[in-house]
């Protein structure tokens, strides 16, 4: 079945799409940095400033009633689409890289030791490196990296890093560079066998299959709302609720306290203990908005998408053999990182900008990735639902003609 | 020839071609034509920072008083607008080079059309030429 008619119908739900760039019908081939948005989910927001802009969780009048009423409305839509047991375990967060520094300060600086280890994979982003590297600097634990084979999955034996000194398991579902799909579920049951905790870092699985917390048995999650098109800036961090009860609360101010006096304050419950200060309220409202239109696509239809796009794009790999395409994996996204054995990256990244076409180009924030393959970085080329077979071929002649002006 | 009138030549030199990808396939070609650097002299000491690609830059003062520049990149297009910065600045006095604007940059629209990355790239290269014309007696 073709679906090329249904990429037109969903095309149209996308003001952004439809300009010229340089002369030249613009590709957005950069979804996996940030996904552009339906025109629903930008009314969404021109809606809340426009009809009901209120602080939430506070006012005692109408508007700001509607406005908490909406906002806890998306923490049930974020609920459902991840299938957590309640809303009070989704916390809204400034996005995926807020969520992991929140569990590295509120769980880690609590329950990690010197000597516990953390176990991380190579190919992991830097948002899930970084938080992990300081998190040892502060508890003197240790941080273990699980390395990759050729094709950038991880070795088969990864199962041997996890010991009784195991704490914490951090790993991307997906790889932001790569688009392999990393098997996490596995990596869950045998991280919990040996009693770590583990977080997912579902910034790149969010727009490619459904998300279901309880099945995976994971402690946190973590996404941003612009990856699943929402605005920037917002994001959730899934915890089971015992979990995040017994976590130290992480920024203070407003919103998260129970009772403050001089001489001690106690904190409010979840979801509000990690809330401090007035929300996001329109990111949040508008990244629910974001979230019921992709369910309204329904899972079908974006996995025949994908299915086609990848077929597509095979096919521009085997036009291209000069070119290194990086992580030719069997499950994998259709996002491609690849590299040119005598062209730079960012010289294929600005040629294609010139012909209307957004790649990005660089480490893509994975450098110790690249350290391992031996190379700089790579350019790469990310689709999603609304990117059409058309728009392949575009990319196709236009990598093809780049190529012929540098060799 | 005057920093001011090597740069004018590059700009009419820049309206012989009507589109972005010829421009951009000179701006290649000068890529290709400037002269490579030595393996040994392409050291961490001169590499620019803030570029996505490597860019290294030395710079020699001649007895004369004049500059000699030598740079290369492992990107072809940044090389090619590196050779186009060395050329302006080739042969020149540390006391014109300092103060000098470079319009060309704008006036042939290079800024506007490159991705941040590279314009940020591109004004520490700038930077640092000045800094050798400043700092070498």
């Amino acid at each position: 079945m073709s679906v090329g008619s249904d990429i037109a119908d969903i095309r149209k739900e996308f003001t952004i799409l439809h300009q010229r760039v340089r002369g030249n019908d613009l590709v957005y081939f950069d979804n996996a940095a940030t996904t552009q948005k339906p025109d629903v989910v930008i009314s969404s927001i021109v809606e809340y400033y426009q009809q009901y802009n209120s602080n939430v969780h506070r006012g005692a009048h109408y508007m700001a009633n509607l406005a908490t009423g909406r906002m806890e409305e998306a923490r049930q839509t974020i609920q459902s689409f991840v299938n957590a047991v309640a809303t009070e375990e989704i916390i809204f967060t400034q996005g995926t890289t807020d969520g992991i520094n929140l569990v590295a300060q509120a769980w880690g600086n609590v329950f990690l030791n010197e000597g516990d280890e953390i176990l991380i994979a190579a190919s992991e982003h830097h948002a899930n490196i970084v938080p992990w590297q300081l998190l040892c600097q502060r508890t003197k634990a240790v941080l273990r990296i699980i390395p990759l084979n050729e094709d950038c999955s991880w070795v088969e034996d990864y199962g041997s890093l996890l010991t009784n000194k195991t704490k914490l398991v951090a790993v991307g579902w997906v790889s932001n560079a790569t688009g392999v799909v990393h098997p996490v579920k596995e990596m869950i049951q045998k991280a919990h066998a040996v009693g770590a905790k583990v977080l997912i870092d579902a910034a790149q699985a969010v727009s490619h299959f459904p998300i279901d917390v309880q099945d995976l048995n994971c402690d946190w999650l973590v996404f941003s709302g612009h990856k699943i098109f929402g605005p920037t800036g917002i994001g959730v961090l899934y915890g089971k609720s015992a979990l995040l009860n017994a976590m130290d609360v992480y920024r203070a101010g407003g919103e998260m306290i129970d009772k403050v006096s001089f001489s001690g304050t106690t904190f409010n419950q979840l979801p509000f203990k990690f809330e401090a200060g007035t929300p996001h309220i329109e990111g949040i409202i508008a990244m629910a908005e974001g979230i019921r239109w992709w369910n309204n696509l329904g899972w079908d239809l974006i996995n025949q998408i994908e299915k086609s796009q990848q077929q597509w794009m095979s096919e521009v790999i085997l036009n291209f053999p000069e070119m290194r395409w990086i992580g030719i994996h069997p499950n994998r996204v259709a996002l491609y990182s690849f590299v040119h054995e005598t062209i730079h990256p960012s010289d294929i990244g600005s040629l294609l900008d010139q012909q209307g076409i957004a790649i990005r180009t660089g480490h893509h924030c994975t450098q110790p990735l690249w350290d391992s393959l031996g190379l700089n970085g790579s350019a790469r080329a990310s689709l999603t639902v609304y990117n059409s077979e058309d728009e392949v071929g575009v990319f196709s002649k236009a990598l093809r003609r780049s190529i012929k002006m540098m060799v | 020839m005057s920093i001011a009138s090597k740069q004018q030549e590059i700009v009419q030199e820049f309206a012989m071609f009507p589109t972005w990808m010829e421009k951009y396939e000179y701006i290649i070609e000068l890529g290709k034509d400037l002269d490579t650097m030595e393996e040994l002299a392409k050291t961490e000491d001169h590499l620019i920072k803030g570029c996505q690609s490597r860019v290294w830059l030395t710079a020699q003062k001649r007895e004369d008083g004049t500059f000699h520049f030598a740079a290369d990149s492992d990107a072809i297009i940044t090389k090619g607008i590196v050779a186009l910065v060395v050329r302006v600045f080739e042969g020149e006095r540390g006391e014109d080079i300092v103060p000098a604007p470079l319009d060309f940059l704008k006036e042939i629209g290079l800024m506007e059309n490159l991705s941040p990355s590279r314009s940020n790239g591109l004004a520490a290269m700038i930077k640092q030429i000045k800094t050798y014309a400043l700092i070498m007696q």
